[in-house]
């Protein structure tokens, strides 16, 4: 069931009503119902699927019952658990993309290393990858972590571990959550019904409609037609299309976070920011922190401190102090580097078992991250010899708009099918200069006519808007401070538009949620 | 929290949840399909008096571009009504007249089974699922009507009607704002214009017989158990059209269920001459009549319901005064198809007394003329404007404006669209009964 059709709104109604209604020591229990029923419709009616699920669960409960601090298995345990849940991790998403690498490799040295049952592996696990499964194994690999590292507790109860890893609204593209976040909302407090919870819940449901519904979907037509045929739609298509695909995904993925936040918050459940207008960031460091931002901080916490923190590195850390000397960390630090270097490769690989996100969201991120680090000695004297005036408006959108070039231009690798794609793609953008399509009506053959424009550039405006606001103070909170009347007239415009121009229904060929297939 | 706050809060959730159904209704009254293929009958149907209607027409487009209202009404005083959906199998007709008596008790239900017989119309069905159920209010008769006729996973989708109509947005016009004038008063019906010339089917000796779809002749039984639960008569028939031999011998078998059960069945293909049908002039399409077709069947059809069923005539009856109108409007579709069909500035004239604004120009002097009355005259560089029944004119003589447009022109603005012609000779006409623009003609 999606979570912007009509039948979960009218379940969601339903699923609040009894909520608040039950007492505070079984509403948890309500929620583990409506979450599996909900996740069982998301793994299509599959009994198979929903075991499978309950079965990675159980086992991640199971070990988290033995890290308590006398037991002197705790590491090995620990160290099980967490391979299990890793390689489960790799079978059901990169076990084709794995499989792809040592044909290939094979092909080098003139081997065939096809093999009957790794095909048939491969095939079973594309065909029956649980649904959300990149969310959820993060979720609990996160989950074991902290209880081994004794910053959570181990619940005892495995219906309640079930029920953390299954909270309905997490199960569409998350946000990544830790335990510590969740424990007292799930199972700790009692949640009343409050309008002013509720009507900011939904005001932040409306906006995430609007966002997927009104403007993704029709910035997904200019784009599909451009990246589908960039053989011919080619010069300064190409760049319009990778800036467009830039706010098509902001648009779709935090629109479906606002979504999720939304209905959560009317439960009285707070899950964490995911977005944070990433496009106002002034480097591209700065776009990370402010762009899906749980699944940095789960690269953050659970593998690049770990990796830093690790034997390995500290005997690397020793060797650059010993051969580039004191200091060495301003001028070129190689340990940072690395572990970086490893916690990109993992968010490029993460968005999917392919070069094209391995490079385009991975190491191309990477590789302008440091050599930006590295050439900071460089603008600064660029700015000092041109006197360039750095605390003007101005410059903070160049700064701005750069960070955006410099993000369009690795994520235009994620939209494209391969890796040699997204070059091809690029290689179209130069074969001809055509600055006339923004003259002679082009883009209103391309699916989208006039009126269609008109409401995707209303729709863009009031986003830029929003997000201006958002810089200087919560908007939820500025829209509660104005009177009733015209909370109710921002409630109506935005619902109007939403049922009237939404993306939806047997004339649209409305997609799912882009971070939804992860 | 206080109780006052409560209370606050309690009246501002219910005045957002208030504000959510008028725009939900509002909007939807907007987007609603203006179709006249299934929606604007029912919508019109809605808007009858209860228990006004003496005949209900049932079936398919037949129904509506075939049975002229007016024409029974004109001709032997029956209040009918044309309750038809566009290539309606049984199931969407049952469901239709299940919905209808529930406000009418008419004296005959007369169901056209044509549809029955062209296997390439049941099975694609779900085409028309739309127009076929959202005219439909919505109850029990609407949800099961878009249920038997989906697949099931068409059914949740459909029922929403947002999912099909909200896309509406773009072409939405002046009649989605206001009422359908026409339709209320046309009783259904919504003649075809054009004429399409055929040969006469010469299916008369066929005899034999085949069957139509089991789910097709499982409806045409429930359709004679309901007639029979209502206790209101029906009758069966078959509309004249370019039938093939394949389709007669399934009208037969649809003939020999009917005498089965005991209900009257006419296959008016077995009477074109008592009709007086030329397939040269009265046909719109194959399956079709246009004017003439219709007018010819639909008088000879009264006489027969006049003869076989005790229905009152109503004319003169002032709670029937819409028959009236509707009648009346039929007939000054008919004479503006006349006048544009027509080639003679004089013959149009006269076609034009009553009801009409007649705007002229001859040897350089403007007249306009209302209902036959002289009601405005110009000369050189005339500029007059009008006004009747809520309609404006503006009527003006001159020189083209822009690079496009650099002629000397007469230009007609009714409301809000203009009509030009080269200056000369000239004669633009309004229907001001209709409310249409007509035509322009040089002479």
């Amino acid at each position: 069931m999606s979570i912007i059709s009509l039948q979960f709104f009218i379940l969601f109604f339903i699923i609040c009503a009894v909520f608040f209604i039950l007492p505070a020591k079984i509403q948890w229990i309500w929620l583990l119902i409506v979450s599996i029923g909900f996740y069982y419709s998301q793994m299509y009616y599959s009994i198979a699927g929903l075991l499978f699920f309950f079965l990675i669960v159980l086992v991640n409960w199971a070990g988290s019952q033995f890290f308590d601090d006398n037991n002197s298995l705790r590491k090995i345990i620990y160290n099980s658990t967490l391979i299990f849940d890793v390689i489960t991790l790799a079978l059901f998403k990169y076990s084709k993309f794995l499989y792809e690498i040592i044909l290939a490799a094979g092909k080098l040295f003139k081997a065939d290393l096809t093999n009957e049952i790794c095909g048939n592996i491969v095939y079973y696990t594309q065909e029956n990858c649980p649904e959300r499964i990149s969310y959820f194994m993060l979720i609990l690999i996160a989950y074991i972590t902290d209880v081994y590292w004794g910053k959570s507790r181990a619940l005892k109860n495995p219906a309640k571990t079930l029920l953390f890893t299954s909270y309905f609204p997490l199960m569409t593209s998350g946000p990544i959550v830790t335990f510590e976040q969740m424990e007292n909302q799930l199972f700790g407090e009692k949640h009343h019904f409050s309008y002013d919870r509720c009507v900011r819940g939904m005001e932040r449901v409306l906006w995430g409609l609007f966002k997927k519904m009104v403007i993704s979907e029709r910035l997904a037509v200019i784009v599909s037609r451009i990246y589908d045929y960039y053989e011919v739609y080619n010069g300064l298509y190409i760049f319009v299309a990778a800036a467009l695909f830039a706010f098509q995904l902001y648009c779709d993925f935090s629109g479906l976070m606002d979504i999720v936040l939304g209905i959560s918050e009317v439960l009285g459940i707070y899950l964490p920011e995911n977005f944070n207008t990433p496009f106002y960031s002034v480097n591209l460091s700065e776009f990370w922190r402010r762009w899906h931002i749980t699944l940095g901080a789960f690269l953050r916490d659970y593998v690049l401190y770990p990796i830093q923190r690790s034997k390995g590195f500290k005997n690397l850390r020793k060797w650059c102090k010993n051969h580039l000397g004191k200091g060495y960390e301003k001028r070129f630090n190689i340990p940072l580097y690395l572990s970086l270097l490893v916690s990109w490769f993992l968010i490029g690989l993460w968005h999917g078992g392919g070069w094209n996100y391995i490079f385009g969201v991975g190491l191309y991120m990477w590789a302008v991250i440091v050599f930006g680090e590295l050439l900071t000695p460089v603008f600064a004297w660029i700015v000092r010899v041109l006197h360039i005036n750095t605390e003007c408006a101005t410059y903070t959108f160049f700064l701005r708009l750069r960070t955006f070039i410099l993000f369009m231009f690795g994520l235009s690798f994620f939209r494209a099918k391969t890796l040699k794609d997204g070059f091809l793609m690029w290689k179209s953008a130069f074969y001809r200069f055509n600055p006339w399509i923004f003259f002679d009506e082009s883009f209103f053959n391309m699916g989208l006519d006039r009126r269609e424009w008109g409401i995707l550039v209303f729709g863009m405006i009031l986003l830029f808007i929003v997000s201006y606001i958002s810089q200087k103070c919560d908007v939820r909170d500025f829209i509660k401070k104005q009177n009733f009347v015209a909370r109710l007239a921002v409630f109506a415009v935005l619902f109007v538009m939403i049922i009237v121009y939404g993306y939806y229904g047997a004339d649209f060929n409305a997609a799912d949620f882009i971070y939804g297939r992860f | 929290m206080d109780r006052n706050s409560k209370l606050i809060n309690f009246i501002k959730a219910v005045i957002i949840i208030v504000t959510a159904v008028i725009i939900v209704v509002g909007t939807s009254r907007i987007l609603l399909l203006k179709s006249e293929d299934g929606i604007n009958q029912f919508q019109a149907f809605y808007k009858q008096p209860e228990n006004s209607i003496d005949v209900i027409f049932s079936g398919s487009s037949k129904v509506y571009c075939d049975i002229a209202t007016g024409v029974l009404w004109d001709n032997y005083g029956i209040a009918a009504f044309d309750l038809g959906g566009a290539e309606a199998p049984s199931w969407v007709s049952y469901y239709h007249l299940k919905e209808a008596l529930k406000t009418q008790k008419p004296k005959v239900i007369c169901y056209e089974v044509s549809v029955s017989a062209m296997y390439d119309m049941v099975t694609q069905a779900n085409n028309w699922a739309s127009d076929n159920s959202y005219g439909m209010k919505w109850n029990k008769n609407r949800i099961d009507l878009i249920r038997v006729n989906s697949e099931e996973n068409e059914f949740y989708p459909r029922l929403n009607p947002y999912n099909i109509m909200h896309g509406r947005y773009k072409d939405l016009e002046e009649n989605d704002f206001i009422n359908i004038r026409d339709t209320v008063n046309y009783k259904g019906f919504d003649p075809r214009e054009n004429v399409y010339a055929m040969d006469t089917p010469e299916t008369g000796g066929i005899t034999e017989t085949e069957p139509c779809l089991e789910k097709e002749e499982e409806y045409i039984g429930k359709l004679i158990e309901l007639s029979e639960s209502e206790n209101v008569p029906i009758l069966f028939f078959a509309s004249p059209y370019g039938v093939s031999e394949q389709e007669q011998k399934i009208l037969n078998y649809v003939g020999s269920i009917a005498d089965a059960r005991g209900i009257e069945f006419i296959d008016f293909n077995r009477r074109y001459d008592e009709i007086g049908m030329d397939f040269s002039t009265d046909m719109a399409d194959t399956g079709h009549l246009n004017y003439n077709g219709n007018y010819k069947f639909s008088n000879y059809f009264g006489s027969i319901l006049k003869e076989k069923y005790d229905i009152p005539d109503h004319r003169g009856d002032t709670k029937y005064t819409s028959w009236d109108w509707d009648s009346t409007l039929q007939k000054y579709e008919r004479n503006d198809l006349n006048i544009i069909n027509s080639d003679n500035a004089m013959d149009i004239l006269s076609m034009t007394q009553t009801g009409y604004v007649v705007f002229a120009v001859n040897e350089g002097k403007a007249t306009v003329v209302d209902n036959g009355e002289v009601v405005a005259q110009g000369e050189e560089e005339f500029r007059i404007t009008y006004r009747v029944n809520g309609d404006s004119f503006v009527f003006e003589e001159r020189d083209g404006q822009s690079e496009d447009d650099r002629y000397h022109v007469c230009s007609l603005f009714v409301n809000d669209k203009e009509y030009k012609e080269l200056y000369g000779n000239l004669l633009f006409i309004y229907d001001s009964v209709r409310h249409e623009f007509v035509r322009t003609i040089n002479f």
